[in-house]
């Protein structure tokens, strides 16, 4: 499936060298489990001076930051969160290659103030990797509510690391660990208490050990030894990083399988010696006054009765806040874009361009980025904070909860759930975020589908045509909307399941997700964030991808062959094949033209209906007049919003999956199930409207 | 008397031991991650609205783990 760690982990580490300026930038490693508040540390560190972005503030790449402090250059990398450095997903092995293998001059692990014990896993196994750890508590806060108070002196003793006691919330608290990485990187001087395990596997860790020091010099052989034991993927990649294939080292293979007879399990051996260390000093270290495990709040929102109606109804009024309050907004910025057009004609004028120039620029480029903008910017600045702030909340893994067993039926992974989630906001996110997934069958039947859902882009145009033809007021077409959405999931699922049934045979993996505690979420930080972040980098993508589009569209439209464009001259060669489908050649080719931004199928279609063959400033009942006025009905208003939800992906989805899944293979079945479901759909949907 | 049942027939709001994990490696060694091995206190807290899965609580922190992995969980009562 190729899938590999290998060209990911290389990934990392090429990209590191690609960001470092500097010989003297001193490279540290963030790592800490899923939902501690790393994301929002390195956040707060880096500011926006950020490579590799992650989509709403979870970490599904390596994110490399910089920070100057006491002028030294700082190069943050955010690992991956993970539970142990015996890796179970792609994910968790690029963390422990990264901190294993690159060694970073200072590794620092952040863990949350209330779930101590369990984080103290992976305090241990890093302590036993890397030699500059320091332990960074986060969310205090949080514990202080619970009533949980950390001895942090004895914690301190017990690892014999430094140990830093912080709320990210709480900004003047982020210069201490500021302070503690610079006051550690100026010299190697922490020395983190290794664990001692029980005397027999001590003495088969040193049997390969000794084995390890006749080929490996000045490596953390000790580790290499305890990871040769426990983790087979580490082969892999001793091979890429060290060079070396164990594989073809009968001996030392032998060795290592003998050692692991001995024991029943040996991996449940090791973690045993930890989990019970790290319960002592838990212990030893934190109080607990009150037990209190779970919230109402989790009982309300995971209960039979109330559980599935109120994920509708937030869902509902996340999609109705969207439609409505990205109206007006679009409204304003397209009158004021359009309003600028004559203006940028005539500057073009004095600079006395050709007509021919100024015409593709301001009737081609200018007026396809104004419409992308109007149409785009309004609904992502309103959708992606508003999904940030239940994802902060820690809502999702409770929406995974509750339909694991939709996905548990479709012999699919509970985690899609999540991944469709992203999906809404953008396909290429959620294939990225089926990362998440760690087994490779579901993880590939969760990439696949993504594009089922119906992303950000292409609400717009799944909106105006309620609007248009459905429903006309705004809860209306709510209600038309979400039930849509339903049929997206619906459809979802059941080629989730029909792929596993067919090319992707076998039985749904495990399912272990964990609950977060719900928290406060920073609604400040979040929108700030969020708007920066990712609705202005997927606006910057769009209209890099719009602005060529867009005189490739003026151009189509006003070269002429015998008095007909050739827009429109491919349009209705198009039109026979798209009328089987309930379509017409015009919406077809947008969709064709479209593949680069969904955003702009719509623009294109009315360009193309157009005889002044440019976009112009339309509303909706105008824009209404036109469509029928081409011949639109009901049923090819239909069979467009099928074929909106169920057609290929656009091209940086397409680019992503490629990259996901290292395969063309994939690629175009990715490529090819969405369009074919598409199509049969609407054929079938334009058979019955014919008998009717 | 047989003190031993799969954890997923544990009762809700009741403590348990755990004895034995008999999942696929894979499965094991993500549970024993979340420090679920052996003589661990775990306890159901509640079922999604379809039933499955169940949400337990150990060592502090609340996990989802679906009723076919459950059965292969087995538990001593307290």
């Amino acid at each position: 499936m190729g899938l590999t760690s290998k060209s990911m982990g290389l990934n990392v580490l090429t990209n590191e060298f690609l960001y470092k300026d500097n010989e003297c930038d001193i490279v540290i490693a963030l790592v800490g489990n899923p939902n501690v508040g790393k994301s929002t540390i390195f956040n707060e560190l880096t500011g926006m001076n950020q490579h590799t972005g992650n989509w709403t503030g979870k970490t599904v790449a390596s994110a490399f930051g910089k920070y100057n402090y006491n002028d030294e250059n700082f190069i943050l990398v955010d690992l991956p969160g993970t539970y142990s450095l015996t890796p179970n997903s792609k994910e968790e092995e690029v963390t422990r290659d990264f901190i294993g293998f690159y060694n970073p001059l200072v590794t620092v692990v952040v863990i949350d103030a209330t779930s101590i014990e369990r984080n103290l896993n992976l305090v241990f196994q890093t302590m036993e990797v890397a030699d500059n750890v320091i332990l960074c508590i986060n969310l205090m806060d949080e514990a202080e509510k619970k009533n949980i108070k950390i001895d942090i002196d004895a914690l301190k003793k017990e690892l014999n690391i430094p140990v830093i006691a912080i709320s990210a919330r709480n900004k003047s608290e982020l210069e201490k660990i500021k302070r503690e990485i610079y006051n550690h990187s100026s010299e190697k001087n922490i020395t983190p208490r290794k664990l001692k395990y029980k005397s027999d596997i001590e003495h088969s860790i040193t049997n390969i050990e000794i084995c390890l020091n006749e080929i490996f010099k000045n490596k953390n052989n000790r580790w290499l030894s305890i990871k040769l034991l426990t983790d087979k993927s580490i082969i892999d990649s001793i091979k890429s990083f060290l060079n070396y294939d164990i594989t073809k080292d009968i001996l030392l293979m032998k060795k290592i399988e003998d050692e692991k007879k001995k024991y029943e399990d040996i991996n449940k051996e090791i973690t045993k010696n930890i989990v019970l260390e790290a319960e002592r000093i838990y212990i030893k270290c934190v109080t607990l006054n009150k037990n209190n495990k779970t919230s109402k709040l989790d009982k309300i929102l995971t209960s039979k009765i109330t559980g599935i109606p109120i994920m509708m109804l937030m869902f509902a009024l996340i999609f109705w806040i969207t439609i409505k309050g990205a109206n007006y907004p679009s409204t304003l910025l397209s009158n004021i874009l359009f309003s600028l057009e004559p203006h940028i004609y005539n500057f073009l004028n004095i600079l006395k361009l050709p007509t021919v120039i100024i015409d593709l620029i301001v009737n081609g480029m200018y007026r396809t980025l104004a419409w992308v903008v109007s149409v785009m910017l309004p609904p992502m600045a309103i959708f992606f904070p508003l999904f940030t702030l239940l994802e902060d909340l820690g809502f999702l893994p409770r929406i995974a909860f509750n339909l694991d067993k939709l996905f548990n039926k479709a012999c699919a992974h509970g985690k899609q759930s999540l991944t469709m989630c992203m999906g809404f906001g953008c396909n290429a996110c959620g294939v990225v975020g089926a990362r998440i997934i760690d087994s490779k069958r579901e993880r590939l039947i969760a990439i696949l589908t993504n594009n089922f859902i119906p992303c950000n882009g292409r609400f717009p145009t799944i909106i105006t045509l309620i609007t248009i033809f459905f429903a006309s007021s705004s809860i209306k077409s709510t209600i038309i909307l979400f039930s849509f959405i339903a049929l997206s999931v619906i459809i979802t699922l059941i080629i989730s399941k029909i792929l596993s049934k067919t090319i992707l045979k076998g039985m749904p993996s495990s399912f272990v997700l964990e609950l977060p505690p719900f928290r406060k979420p920073q609604i400040g930080k979040v929108i700030v964030r969020s708007i920066f972040d990712k609705t202005l980098n997927v606006l910057g993508r769009a209209i890099i991808v719009a602005a060529p589009m867009g005189i490739i569209i003026w151009l189509l439209s006003n070269i002429y062959i015998n008095e007909i464009s050739l827009l429109k001259q491919l349009s209705s060669t198009l039109d026979p094949f798209a009328k089987l489908f309930g379509l017409d050649g015009v919406i077809l080719l947008a969709f064709i033209l479209g593949f680069p931004a969904n955003e702009i199928v719509i623009p294109i279609a009315i360009m193309a209906y157009m005889s002044e063959s440019k976009l112009t400033n339309l509303d909706i009942s105008s824009l209404k007049i036109l469509l029928i006025d081409n011949g639109w009905t009901y049923c090819r208003a239909l069979c467009t919003i099928i074929f909106s939800l169920c057609h290929f992906p656009c091209g940086t989805t397409c680019l992503t999956i490629k990259k996901e899944t290292n395969s063309i293979k994939w690629t175009i079945i990715a490529i090819l199930l969405p369009t074919v479901v598409g199509l049969s759909l609407c054929f079938i949907i334009n058979l019955i409207f014919k008998i009717i | 008397m047989n003190n031993n049942i799969s954890l997923d027939k544990a009762n809700l709001n009741e403590k348990y031991y755990i004895e034995k994990v008999l999942l696929d490696e894979h499965t094991k060694k993500r549970i024993y991650d979340l420090g679920m091995i052996e003589n661990t206190v775990i306890e159901a807290l509640y079922r999604s609205p379809f039933n499955d899965p169940t949400a337990y609580l150990v060592r502090g922190t609340i996990i989802a783990i679906r009723n076919e992995d459950a059965k292969k969980i087995i538990v001593r009562r307290m």
